[in-house]
């Protein structure tokens, strides 16, 4: 197993717990009756934006497997 | 229509849809346990890791299940850790696993493109009664799963081409969760789920012609 995959597992093992963690919360606050707000929606397609982008960038920098 | 798509009635079970898509997380979690099981136990027999590996991803989604409080998380837990365990061969040595034999088994393309589609789509299914927290919802499984990839692609895990489809697939997701947030926020319901699935089947139906490959 080389660097790249380890870094990979320790990536996706993050983003795998942090949204267990976020989900579980949202779940929390929809069953209280919370209501999401404008703000909040904005933040999350902020994030979906900043995401991709950085998808994007990834795409491009990184050089082919081979 | 989005009635009716509110939960999958599995005989006795109602599986929501925050069910579903959080089987993409026991689907993770049995990829890492393979790779980490595959690394210190390369020879292991076949035989004892396949049910092993089935077991893991339903104790997850059980597991899941029931520290969220949902109803019929035992029987959920078990059909979702069933049907996203099933997809194991989808995900088949996404980590580029050397096998024992010395082989790095190839990722089908077709496979590799259809998983990306499934956890991509994942999160943009409006199905729940409150609306803005499904929203919230999507956004939150689709940041997850796009970063997901971002980690792949930069461990060299795509060639050019499937990265130049994966960006076009999140592109597509990104533009239908905007357009929620706006149809949201005029007092609207989402986007039209099943013309915007059918935008990215044709895309991908394209993709494997161009490529000459069995969908």
């Amino acid at each position: 197993m080389n660097l790249q995959t380890i870094i990979m597992m320790e990536r996706l093992s993050v983003i795998g717990l942090g949204i267990f963690q976020e989900m579980l919360n949202l779940i929390q606050r929809a069953n209280a009756g919370e209501i999401i707000t404008d703000a909040e929606l904005e933040e999350g397609t902020k994030r979906v934006k900043d995401s991709v982008e950085r998808l994007s960038l990834a795409a491009n920098e990184t050089p082919d497997p081979g | 229509m989005l009635a009716e798509l509110q939960t999958i009635d599995a005989g006795d079970v109602n599986l929501t849809q925050t069910m579903i898509m959080l089987g993409v997380v026991p689907m993770i979690i049995v990829q890492l346990f393979r790779a980490v099981l595959e690394y210190f136990w390369p020879a292991g027999p076949d035989g004892i890791k396949k049910p092993l590996f089935m077991l893991v991803g339903i104790g997850t989604a059980v597991l899941m299940f029931y520290l969220m409080a949902m109803t019929d998380w035992l029987v959920g837990g078990i059909i979702i850790g069933l049907t996203a365990t099933g997809t194991y061969e989808f995900t088949k040595n996404m980590g580029g696993i050397v096998n024992k034999n010395g082989i790095k088994p190839p990722i089908g393309p077709a496979a590799t493109l259809l998983l990306c589609f499934l956890v991509l789509t994942s999160g943009c299914i409006s199905t729940q009664p409150n609306p803005r927290a499904d929203l919230a919802a999507s956004q939150k499984i689709f940041t997850a799963t796009v970063d997901s990839l971002t980690a792949l692609i930069q461990a060299g895990k795509f060639t050019a081409d499937e990265k130049e489809q994966i960006v076009l697939l999140a592109k597509l997701g990104e533009d239908y969760l905007i357009q929620w947030e706006i149809a949201i926020k005029a007092g609207r319901d989402s986007p039209d789920i099943i013309q915007s699935l059918q935008v990215v089947l044709n895309k991908l139906i394209e993709y494997q012609i161009l490529k000459g490959v069995e969908p």
